[in-house]
């Protein structure tokens, strides 16, 4: 509670940083496990991926507490919770990708990794640019917007990658078990673009509060 | 020494009810935005109300004390019978006003010894009138003035930095202006034939509003702030600035207005700039009741009172 935009501001700033780049580790370390090949053991990079997020989520509850105790006005606070709360999520999501290599044991066809680290490249450049729209909404806000644009750009093309991604699995002579986990692995890496671009929709909202 | 303690409860209890009533609709926002703690609030509104109150409050005293023949009988009765009614339709929630109370006493009271200056009058009438669209610009114009320069800070930082100021900064305003205008309503009418000297009627009306300010409950604060609070924060602070500024030019011309009409025309013109709908049909027949029902209310129970003491001598 101040007057000027103050140390508790700065604080809750930091740990928004801070946040971002632990979501940033959870997304890159999930990525290993994608580019591994079939047969290597990924349990220390799953177990990495846990690690990190859950130190993603203890980061976001510590900023959540400082926001309370008096940052920001009081009508902003809801908008900057949902805001690090969506960003979260895509930590969450990155880890359920994790999950569904790891527990099913997926193995990812050779002939379809490359398509698969392309999607999860659409994913992880959404995440880069959300990064850079929530770094810049305290300091330029139309940097913010142009990176929000740039999500939403980058979640477009992981949806094209990631329907032609499902149909080539529905080609392939494997059992349909399979193909269904590998859509299912589709999916899961597209939501990951997703949850940035629900992230970024939060920082317009910010943006649209705070213009007169 | 009886006259003295009259006159004195009598304008401590109007000036109390105002302070009380007016507190939460300019502070409301602030310390629901957790800008200011509500005691922090309370000090600082009651300061800059009686600042107000006695740098500024001077010029409404003529007018009140020029509606009719003051004398002790036509004050005491005038000023009890604004703050019986105000208390009883504060009470029950009813709209109402000091301002058009006290008047419509003192023209009550005055239409009983014979003696009203009509032309002051319609001059108030008028005035109250004007209050809601002249604040409805006011606000409107502020709104866009001001935004023009809010709109070109380009850091997150230094918008909610001039927010926070801005509401600070409007909110002192708007009590050094609703104790410069408003103060005539308390102690006006004991103003001359040998009743309150100005410097007297001063000081005594800016305690009385200052105590209603530091006396103001945490829950109304709470309640009424929420409700402006709806509006971003940018705006509420607009809307209390066109209020302020309303109060303060019309203080200026030495005539007291409706603080309240003053802030729902205010919160309009916030709205008319955002093309929302902030004041509902509901708040303006509530308005046009405050104008109607206030002033005759008042008139007659002032009358009532004023003729007890002629009866009890």
């Amino acid at each position: 509670m101040s007057l000027v935009f103050g140390k508790k501001e700065n604080e809750v700033i930091k740990l928004f940083n801070d946040h971002l780049q632990m979501v940033g580790n959870v997304v890159d370390e999930t990525f290993k496990i994608i580019k591994l090949s079939c047969d290597e053991d990924c349990s220390d990079l799953v177990k990495t991926v846990r690690q990190k997020e859950s130190e993603a989520d203890s980061i976001r509850r510590n900023a959540e507490t400082t926001m309370y105790s008096g940052a920001f006005l009081a009508q902003s606070r809801g908008d900057m919770l949902g805001l690090i709360e969506a960003v979260d999520k895509v930590a969450n999501k990155a880890e359920t990708v994790a999950d569904v290599i790891y527990l099913q044991s997926l193995k990812i066809p050779d002939s379809l990794r490359d398509k698969y680290v392309k999607e999860y490249e659409c994913s992880v450049e959404a995440f880069k640019a959300l990064a850079v729209a929530v770094q810049n909404l305290f300091e330029d806000i139309d940097k913010a917007k142009n990176a929000v644009l740039e999500v939403e750009r980058w979640e477009n093309t992981g949806d094209g990658i990631e329907r032609a991604l499902i149909k080539e699995v529905f080609s392939l002579n494997i059992e349909l078990a399979r193909r269904i986990q590998l859509r299912e692995l589709a999916l899961q890496i597209g939501d990951i673009a997703d949850r940035a671009e629900d992230a970024s929709d939060r920082i317009e909202i910010v943006i649209l509060k705070m213009s007169a | 020494m009886l006259r003295d303690t009259l006159m004195i409860t009598t304008a401590m209890l109007l000036g109390w009810s105002l302070g009380y009533n007016n507190m939460a609709t300019i502070f409301g926002p602030l310390v629901i935005s957790d800008i200011v703690k509500y005691r922090t609030a309370t000090i600082m509104g009651a300061i800059f109300i009686f600042i107000g109150a006695f740098l500024g409050g001077n010029s409404g005293i003529s007018t009140m004390s020029s509606i009719t023949h003051v004398t002790f009988d036509v004050s005491v009765s005038s000023a009890l019978g604004t703050a019986i009614v105000v208390l009883i339709m504060t009470h029950y929630s009813l709209p109402t006003s000091i301002t058009q109370g006290i008047v419509g006493a003192l023209v009550g009271v005055g239409l009983i010894e014979g003696g009203i200056n009509w032309w002051i009058v319609d001059k108030v009438a008028v005035s109250w009138l004007i209050t809601p669209f002249g604040a409805l610009a006011i606000a409107y114009g502020s709104y866009f003035v001001v935004s023009i320069f809010y709109n070109r800070l380009k850091s997150i930082r230094l918008r909610g930095t001039m927010v926070r100021l801005m509401s600070f900064g409007f909110s002192i305003y708007a009590s050094y202006s609703l104790g410069a205008n408003n103060l005539a309503n308390i102690t006006g009418p004991f103003v001359g034939d040998g009743l309150f000297g100005r410097n007297e009627a001063l000081i005594i009306g800016g305690l009385a509003m200052a105590v209603g300010f530091l006396t103001a409950s945490k829950k109304v604060i709470y309640t009424v702030g929420r409700d402006i609070t709806t509006m971003e924060p940018f705006d509420s602070a607009i809307s209390i600035f066109g209020e302020g500024t309303s109060l303060l030019i019309f203080s200026f011309l030495g005539i007291p207005i409706s603080s309240a009409q003053a802030s729902v025309g205010s919160t309009a013109g916030v709205g008319f700039v955002k093309g929302v709908k902030t004041v509902s049909l509901k708040t303006i027949f509530k308005i046009v009741t405050g104008w109607l029902m206030t002033p005759f209310i008042t008139g007659a129970i002032a009358v009532i009172i004023y003729m007890i003491m002629k009866i009890w001598g």
